[in-house]
């Protein structure tokens, strides 16, 4: 799932590497910004792939003991996040050899699973447990994609949807221009877009109000 | 929170989004906030990712030292091939200043009767190298990105960029950019040498005199800046005295204005004013030197107290025994990589100063 999009992979591949560079130079606001940008992320996909914070805690530990043994041969050639997710699918996978589990996550452009969740989604919770389940898929799914953005596209597209603030408060809080706020969002949610695919956003389209599956 | 400009157009967000975008919108506001990383969880992955990334600085450190002794080895050896007896060099009897160390290129000499000793850009140049004497009423000039260290009747002086000197046999004068001297410089400082001269700065109409010290010149069309972190300064102008001592830890500016106006105040004894010593810092011999002398060298190159935790502590260090070479390192490059190699452990967090102590495994 974790994969660079074309419009800022690039952009981003360049940012990873030089953060890499100045982490390897000791600069300690390189690790700063790596250990603010990239724990959250990966305990996210923890998360969503395991479902049990404490084997979350236990796996990532293995994965940055592992990162930063591997950490000089990052060579930028995909972002710093899909570098260390590759890692922690690789240590997720032993750990659930090991202790003989299941791996929570189902494909993510698996049609029925879309179709199925997209519906809890846009129903809203209800007191079936597979609906709850799906539910929650889906927003781990969601949060993985907003993960995969550049933070600050994230954060302005929660700020904007989940927190409700007009593009001027936002504009505030990053201390940017209404305008380039405005262009930010548009680019975070063709970002979001493509990192979701179209397929999602089909199942999407279908479910918004006044089409078939609409919302309640 | 300040985010970089996108190399991209702007693309506005339209008024009414189209349908796709309020798919987006809807997906992300059922899906809620992020889910936060736990603190304590943070704190336990940082700590792993830390020390792991502390040990891949080190080992690439420790290969840099070792590119860097190899690459001078190869250096050393290709200037013995290079240099041929009977070329004029600058002349040893009677020097008064020898030439320690330099960085960069564009050093230009003049020799007392103004015929220019060399302005070249080749570190072939004869007059130039590591260990060339200099005669009385050398003026010497660094240039944009060079700098350079001499031996002056005893002490180290420091050339920054963009600076013209004149060494006179009683006095520096100083006619533009800044110099650092420091008169105890290891050897003298540590041993049982003697106290070296006195040493005069002149600069413009001022003179700068010393006890003992480490102090710093900068000096402009616009003002006169003297610095001292070690030590004391007396400052003369137009008939006045302007003095100046150092606090442990405290170093204490003299500024003075083309219009008269006279600033005393203290001053940091490390840090951005003073880093530009360490690009020309002379080497530390550090083959079968105790630890105790390197410390030394360290604090007083980067103008930090050595304080040890107690007097095993100091002990330690005096009868650990070095070995190896640190290369063109500078101070505090060379810190880390050194200590590394002993029982001694040095922490910097507390503020100007530099705290030794003993390994836990070596406490008792």
């Amino acid at each position: 799932m974790f994969r660079k999009t074309s419009t800022t992979g690039s952009l981003q591949v360049q940012r990873d590497h030089r953060l890499v560079r100045r982490m390897l130079a000791g600069d300690q606001r390189a690790f700063n910004e790596f250990v603010d940008e990239f724990l959250p992320k990966l305990y996210r996909y923890g998360l969503q792939r395991l479902g049990n914070h404490q084997d979350v805690e236990d796996v990532v530990q293995v994965v940055l003991a592992t990162a930063t043994r591997r950490i000089e041969t990052f060579r930028g050639e995909s972002t710093l996040l899909t570098w260390l997710v590759q890692i922690c699918r690789h240590e997720i996978s032993r750990h659930l050899k090991a202790a003989k589990k299941t791996d929570m996550m189902q494909p993510f452009l698996d049609d029925d699973l879309l179709r199925s969740v997209v519906e809890s989604l846009e129903i809203g919770v209800e007191d079936n447990p597979e609906t709850v389940v799906r539910r929650s898929e889906l927003v781990g799914l969601i949060q993985c994609a907003l993960d995969q953005l550049p933070e600050h596209y994230a954060q302005a597209l929660e700020m904007k949807y989940v927190d409700g603030f007009s593009s001027r408060e936002i504009a505030e809080r990053l201390t940017m221009g209404d305008v380039a706020v405005q262009s930010l969002l548009a680019r975070a949610r063709r970002a979001f877009r493509e990192v979701c695919s179209e397929a999602l956003l089909v199942q999407l389209e279908q479910a918004k109000p006044g089409t078939a599956g609409g919302e309640s | 929170m300040k985010h970089p400009v996108e190399p991209e157009l702007p693309i506005r967000d339209p008024a009414g989004e189209s349908p796709a975008d309020e798919s987006v919108a809807r997906a992300i506001r059922a899906a809620g906030k992020r889910q936060p990383l736990p603190t304590s969880t943070r704190e336990i992955w940082v700590g792993v990712f830390g020390r792991g990334l502390e040990q891949v600085i080190q080992r690439r450190r420790q290969r840099r030292w070792r590119m860097a002794a190899a690459a001078c080895a190869v250096m050393l050896a290709g200037l013995m091939l290079l240099w041929q007896p009977g070329t004029p060099t600058a002349p040893e009897q009677g020097s008064i200043a020898r030439i320690v160390a330099r960085q960069g290129e564009g050093l230009v000499l003049t020799s007392a009767s103004g015929r220019s000793m060399s302005n070249s850009t080749s570190i072939a140049t004869k007059d130039l190298v590591e260990g060339a004497g200099l005669p009385p009423d050398t003026y010497l000039a660094t240039g944009a990105d060079s700098y350079v260290a001499l031996e002056y009747r005893g002490a180290s002086l420091r050339l920054n960029q963009k600076t013209q000197v004149r060494l006179a046999a009683d006095r520096l004068e100083l006619q533009g950019g800044e110099l650092y001297i420091d008169t105890r410089p290891e050897g003298h400082r540590w041993g049982d040498g003697p106290e070296t001269a006195p040493i005069i700065v002149s600069a413009g109409n001022a003179e700068i005199r010393h006890r003992g010290t480490q102090f710093r010149v900068s000096f402009d069309r616009r003002r006169l800046v003297t610095s001292v972190r070690e030590g004391a300064i007396v400052v003369r102008t137009e008939g006045r005295d302007y003095s100046a001592e150092a606090a442990p830890g405290v170093a204490r500016e003299i500024s003075i204005a083309n219009t008269g106006a006279v600033r005393i105040k203290d001053r940091a004894t490390s840090g951005d004013d003073w880093d530009w010593i360490l690009a020309v810092s002379p080497a530390f011999r550090l083959e079968n030197s105790s630890a105790l002398e390197f410390l030394r060298w360290t604090a007083s190159e980067t103008g930090l107290r050595l304080h040890f935790d107690d007097q095993r502590t100091r002990q330690v260090a005096a009868e650990t025994r070095l070995h190896g070479d640190i290369g063109d390192l500078d101070a505090g490059t060379a810190l880390d990589l050194v200590m590394a190699t002993t029982t001694l452990v040095v922490n910097r967090g507390e503020p100007g100063a530099l705290k030794v102590s003993l390994l836990s495994d070596h406490l008792h």
